[in-house]
């Protein structure tokens, strides 16, 4: 949703969809590779079951964190400086407050997905073990 | 450029995304919850 909303964002604002290359887009490129490495991570688990596997494939996105929130001042992209810092913002107060608004509400969904997705996990665990004892038995 | 048909769009992606999100996360649950109290013993 991010990589395909921000490409949209993109092609009004900057006057492309996508760029690669030299000046490339690399905050968009970041996260792209996160991504990417957030997708391999179940095909790895479902290959060798070890819960530790995809444990480091999220440790190792991590890393790409810092790089994606510092792109923007590392290089020089077609995304803008870095807008909101911790004692001040460049962002119109107008569209300042909507984006706080905004971030609460998909804070709280995510949570929300988390929450679910910890009961269905825990539901599960829970039926493994019950079949274990059943066959146990 | 008339920036409202991006903007209508990228709205149509993330509310469609986080409903499939929503509903996918929610369906899950409720199968491995009744899956899980289909096998429970009878005190």
């Amino acid at each position: 949703m991010c990589l395909v909303t921000g490409s949209i964002w993109g092609r009004p604002t900057w006057g492309t969809w996508w760029e690669w290359g030299r000046a490339a887009d690399l905050d968009a490129a970041a996260v792209l590779r996160l991504y990417r490495l957030y997708r391999a991570c179940p095909r790895r688990r479902r290959a060798w079951c070890d819960g530790r596997v995809p444990a480091l494939f999220g440790v190792a996105g991590t890393v790409l964190l810092p790089i994606i929130r510092y792109s923007v001042v590392w290089w020089n992209t077609l995304h803008q400086g870095q807008s909101i810092g911790l004692t001040r913002s460049t962002i119109d107060p107008s569209i300042l407050w909507p984006l706080w608004f905004t971030l609460s509400g998909f804070t709280l969904f995510f949570a929300g997905v988390v929450l679910m997705r910890m009961r269905a996990l825990l539901a599960t665990q829970k039926l493994e073990a019950r079949m274990k004892r059943m066959a146990a038995q | 450029m008339n920036p409202w048909p991006f903007v209508i769009a990228a709205y149509a992606v993330t509310a469609a995304g986080a409903l499939a999100l929503a509903l996918l996360s929610w369906r899950a649950m409720r199968r491995a919850e009744a899956a899980a109290e289909s096998l429970r013993k009878p005190r």
